[in-house]
């Protein structure tokens, strides 16, 4: 069983035919400068190791960088946590994805259950996902209908529909997103494991900053 | 293979093979049950030893038997087993229950394989083995314990004996019945989703409980438990909800629970009702056997204990049900046939001068308002009479009429049969009959959903 990488895991989604923000990875600080300029500040960056799997936990990640100054400062620390954390091991580069702010910060997570096959997660999510635990579920295939029934039954939905005078969120992104990655799992039988936290749902879409794939 | 479980459900002969005259023995309690409970087909007893049972003459062997019997009862050594399948498969026997225990369970592994061999080579259906045996009313079969005498429609399929034997008792004892109870054992030739599709065709039966530990194909499960619920309700009990749980499973039948959460989203997704205990399992299969799924979520509570209508009205707004206003005109027509200090709201309050007169006159005018869905109506005193009152409304009203009879002691008892004989359920507590008014209603919307709302044949003109 591997984890794929951050890039390798988008690629995955995007053939899948789900939208995913534009990151690119860099091997350097030049690389990194330029990328991000592309991109256009403010970004996020972050380690990309198939030694490291949980990214933030190992000092991986740097959020809000303005210019290249930050970026140079980022990529050296991100680095140097990287090697503390896991000495020796094959720390690659940085992705630079773009910073997003607002929006309801949510979990779609997929796995496996030894009984009944594949099934979907959703979630409010945020650092307190497993602390709430606020989460449904349902068996792949899943249809809009049940897309919709997922995403209800959580109590934190509430959010989505403009809690105390917030402005409601149109959930018809999240349903798209939600019937995609079970048909993505339909096609792709290696896939053991998803985690696609957070995806933030705003008013213009469905983000997903970030992506964890188990394939066997 | 539904076609071959009927051997084994409608058997027109059986042999006891182990059948004994010591009572503590299960050769004996099986028996006593099977003549106990009416089977009409030939029945005959087998034991080594000769002698006679209970009446009837042992055969010492099943060869000494001239008439094939359809289906044997096997309740000796386990490691005679085997060889007594042989000798019923050569002799043309289509089933067997094989209640003996001390196969695969105890890490016997081998004699289990050499008894799957048995059975496959002579083309024996086998229940078990180490099972608690099946009941099966409409075939006035009870080679199980305990005796279960009251026919009804409930069908239990359990990997626990003790499980569908408490549901069995329940049933008996407020003589409401069951159809089956099934005790699926070790599993090694008829599985649950084998009784499962046995169930789902069988007309007899309203309802499906199905408890479990571990399953055998999952996915296969989900593909019939879909098509099922669409027209016949499944209630489910699940061990394993918590990790603890999860290991006394797995040491107790070696198999493996699935996580609870992925399987509450399951039955939300295929329409399955999902019971957290036993108590609730037993409640909903009541309900769901013989009430319709409803139509909507708007209560309507009638009651003479303001105690118990206050507790019920908590239970209703917690499961997410409404409690409705009565439309104006109802409103004045039921505040016309009431005293004043009757309170016409909902709860309608009838206070203790309540009668089975008044139930049944106030239940027939808040049913003209088309807007409830459910009429709960709650008896907290001893009123005799009501028994007959409701069945007569239930005939009469669209809404789902769901009884909650309480502190009425052996007048309770007594008009509880009688609604029970009807196939109107009662429950006995406000939290019982509002858990399966809530799931009724869901139940109802998933089917509208799924678009069969208003396609539930099975019953038409069988209540």
């Amino acid at each position: 069983m591997t984890f794929l990488s951050e890039p390798e895991a988008y690629e995955l989604l995007k053939v899948s035919g789900i939208s995913v923000m534009p990151y690119a990875f860099a091997t350097n600080v030049e690389e990194a400068m330029k990328k991000a300029e592309e991109i256009g500040y403010p970004v996020v960056m972050k380690i990309v190791s198939p030694d490291i799997v949980h990214k933030s936990d190992a000092g991986g990640v740097m959020v809000g960088l303005e210019d290249d100054e930050q970026i140079k400062t980022a990529y050296q620390r991100i680095m140097e946590n990287a090697e503390r954390a896991v000495p020796g091991g094959k720390h690659q580069g940085v992705l630079i994805t773009p910073m997003v702010k607002g929006g309801v910060e949510t979990i779609i997570g997929l796995g496996t259950d030894p009984e009944f096959g594949k099934f979907i997660m959703f979630g409010l999510g945020g650092i307190f996902v497993e602390l709430y635990k606020d989460v449904s579920f349902r068996m792949i295939p899943v249809t809009p209908n049940d897309a919709r029934d997922l995403i209800d039954e959580v109590s934190g939905s509430a959010l989505f529909k403009g809690y105390r005078g917030e402005k409601s969120i149109n959930i018809s992104p999240l349903v798209d997103l939600i019937v995609s990655c079970s048909r993505l799992l339909e096609s792709h039988n290696e896939v053991l494991e998803m985690d696609l936290n957070p995806v933030i749902i705003r008013e213009d879409g469905a983000l997903i900053l970030d992506a964890r794939i188990l394939t066997c | 293979m539904s076609s071959d479980l009927s051997c084994l459900f409608n058997g027109q002969s059986l042999a006891v093979i182990g059948a004994t005259t010591h009572p503590e023995k299960l050769g004996y309690q099986v028996l006593k049950n099977i003549i106990e409970g009416g089977y009409r087909g030939k029945i005959y007893a087998v034991n080594q030893k000769g002698g006679t049972v209970m009446g009837l003459s042992c055969y010492k062997s099943l060869s000494e038997i001239k008439e094939t019997p359809e289906l044997i009862v096997v309740i000796v050594p386990n490691k005679l087993v085997p060889g007594v399948i042989r000798d019923a498969g050569a002799r043309g026997v289509k089933a067997a229950i094989v209640i003996s225990g001390g196969f695969g369970e105890s890490g016997n592994n081998e004699l289990e394989q050499e008894l799957m061999e048995a059975a496959k080579q002579y083309n024996v259906r086998i229940q078990g083995p180490n099972c608690q045996g099946l009941t099966y009313k409409p075939n006035f079969l009870c080679a199980s314990w305990p005796l279960v005498t009251e026919a009804g429609h409930i069908s239990v399929i359990a990997q626990s004996g003790t499980v569908g034997a408490e549901v069995g008792i329940r049933a008996q004892q407020e003589r409401l019945g069951v159809s089956a109870i099934v005790s699926l054992g070790n599993k090694c030739d008829v599985n649950e989703l084998d009784f499962l599709e046995y169930f789902a065709q069988d007309p007899n039966t309203h309802a499906i409980g199905l408890y479990l530990e571990g399953i055998t194909n999952g996915k296969r499960f989900i593909e019939m438990v879909k098509n099922i619920t669409l027209h016949k309700p499944v209630v489910t009990l699940k061990a394993g909800r918590t990790a603890q749980g999860r290991n006394a499973v797995a040491s107790h039948t070696k198999s493996l629970a699935g996580k609870s959460e992925v399987f509450d989203g399951l039955c939300k997704q295929y329409g399955i009702i999902n019971a957290k205990n036993i108590t609730e399992f037993y409640d909903l299969l009541k309900g769901f056997a013989h009430i319709k799924p409803s139509k909507g979520k708007k209560v309507l509570i009638v009651t003479s204990s303001g105690g118990s209508g206050a507790l019920a009205t908590d239970e209703i707004s917690e499961a997410g049900l409404d409690l409705v206003k009565l439309a104006p005109q109802v409103e004045s027509i039921v505040k016309g046939s009431l005293a004043a200090h009757c309170v016409v709201k909902n709860p309608v309050d009838l206070t203790g001068d309540a009668t089975a007169e008044m139930y049944e006159d106030i239940v027939l005018k808040a049913a003209q308002d088309d807007n409830i869905d459910t009429l709960l109506v709650i008896f907290g005193d001893p009123y005799s009479g009501v028994g007959e009152a409701m069945c007569r409304v239930k005939d009469q009203i669209k809404q789902n009429l769901i009884i909650c009879y309480l502190g009425g002691d052996e007048v309770q008892v007594q008009e509880t049969y009688i609604m029970h004989k009807k196939g109107i359920p009662v429950f006995n507590s406000p939290e019982s009959a509002v858990r399966v008014i809530k799931e009724l209603a869901e139940y109802g919307e998933y089917l509208w959903k799924n678009g069969c709302q208003g396609d539930w044949k099975y019953r038409k003109g069988e209540m």
